[in-house]
């Protein structure tokens, strides 16, 4: 199949994209389900989506901050629908937690730490991975989250002192 | 006491490093995929378009066919799902009494006194109250730490039992075959009640979606399957209300539990359309 001009330049910028947020896009969604499977199916569709929007995503002045809002929503929708599963599945004495879900066997390094995030607030849980893992500054975490950089601070401020009661014994007693 | 941004830190730093196993999927294999996507939605489009117009045409020819006959009535687009609804919807209009009316007087349901004769209960979810009827002969839930009263419903007495707190929902084990909740106790969503919506419908493990009004409140039924769990092999249906409460939904979700898949969706349509808020 002979690709014309307008195609062929598409998918080529579309290719670039891709090659250079697939890896920290499928970090974030790891950070956010705890699950190498469940992140790639999420990044996946985030690219799908990217370009069937593509005309106006290539517009934009930072693609990677419209995938990443993106994917924080498949992430939020994703965690509605299993949340929706679980009440669904319930039954007495047997029950399919959230907390049983993920992680993989082969993550990233401080797995408890990751799997205290993915309890906090939705809100709170974004804005650390975003900080933490994809190393964005906050006013970028504010733009791909869509607030103002001083509620990235407050929702980060709040998420290490709900972190702290979890991760740190002393904070407990 | 630990240095939590330091762990923190170390964390994400740990977390840039990895390395997945797989290797990086093919940009024109994704391409590939958004592209028959889009076409199957524009030929979904097309079906019910024309499935319209076949329905229009249909009320056409019956209307001639009565001569002074008067019909009225909506006329239905073609679903694009071929498979068979799970039940049979009740009525859904507002004045249809889902529950039969008895001599039984209604009784609201207080710490100490849910049972069978009960047919009417008041509850109150994310700030706003509610009232809703019962199946008759079915038992409800009374108030206790964590769940709220008039949330739990069923043909047997409702049964609940908190597990450990777990993220932002609460854990509750019960023998209810409806269950109300609200899916954000703590943390407000940020998107819109149709922005959320979308993306719900829109999940590659929905079989069917319907956009209605309950009390006037916008409101969306989704049919779904489960996927695979830890627990289970995934491939089972479930119905899940989603009801706009302003700042945080009513989720009314059914369970088959002592009854069969088919009862308790039709309990679970009953009831949310018996609701009635009074805020």
């Amino acid at each position: 199949m002979r690709l014309v001009g307008r195609q062929r330049r598409t998918v080529g910028a579309f290719t670039s994209l891709f090659e250079s947020e697939y890896r920290p896009l499928l970090r974030i969604a790891y950070g956010l389900t705890g699950s190498q499977a469940e992140a790639e199916e999420l990044v996946q569709e985030a690219f799908i989506r990217c370009y069937q929007r593509w005309d106006t995503v290539e517009s934009y002045d930072n693609p990677g901050a419209w995938l990443r809002r993106v994917l924080l929503n498949l992430a939020t929708s994703r965690g509605r629908r299993l949340a929706t599963e679980v009440r669904a599945l319930t039954k007495l004495g047997s029950r399919r937690s959230r907390d049983h879900i993920g992680p993989d066997e082969a993550g990233p390094g401080d797995e408890v730490f990751w799997a205290a995030v993915r309890r906090l607030p939705r809100r709170q849980a974004q804005a650390v991975v975003l900080y933490y893992g994809d190393d964005l500054p906050t006013d970028g975490v504010a733009r791909v989250m869509r607030c103002a950089e001083g509620t990235v601070r407050a929702l980060l401020h709040q998420a290490r002192t709900g972190l702290a009661k979890v991760l740190d014994p002393e904070e407990q007693s | 006491m630990i240095d939590l941004d330091q762990r923190a830190r170390e964390a994400g730093a740990g977390l840039r490093a990895w390395d997945p196993s797989t290797p990086l999927p093919a940009a024109s294999a994704v391409a590939t995929r958004a592209v028959r996507r889009t076409r199957r939605h524009r030929a979904a489009a097309g079906t019910a378009l024309l499935g319209a117009v076949a329905g229009i045409g249909l009320m056409w020819a019956g209307l001639r066919q009565d001569g002074d006959t008067v019909r009225t009535g909506s006329v239905t687009t073609a679903t694009t799902d071929p498979a068979p609804p799970l039940t049979t919807m009740p009525d859904r209009s507002p004045s249809t009494s889902v529950v039969p009316e008895t001599t039984t007087p209604s009784t609201p349901v207080g710490p100490s006194g849910p049972g069978p004769t009960v047919r009417e209960c008041t509850g109150e979810l994310g700030g706003v109250s509610y009232e809703v009827s019962l199946p008759e002969g079915w038992y409800v839930n009374a108030a206790q730490d964590g769940v709220p009263a008039c949330s739990l419903f069923g043909p047997e007495p409702v049964e609940a039992n908190l597990a450990p707190a777990e993220a932002d929902t609460p854990s509750v084990h019960s023998n209810a075959v409806v269950w109300f909740s609200d899916p954000y106790p703590s943390s407000p969503p940020s998107e819109t009640f149709d922005e959320r919506m979308t993306l719900d419908v829109n999940q590659p493990n929905v079989v069917d979606s319907q956009r209605t009004t309950i009390d006037g409140r916008p409101a969306v039924r989704i049919e779904g399957t489960t996927t695979p769990g830890d627990n289970h092999l995934g491939g089972e249906p479930y119905v899940v209300w989603h009801i706009d409460l302003g700042s945080t939904e009513l989720w009314a979700t059914a369970n088959a539990q002592g009854v069969s898949y088919e009862e308790a969706v039709t309990a679970v349509d009953a009831i949310v359309h018996s609701l009635r808020f009074t805020d």
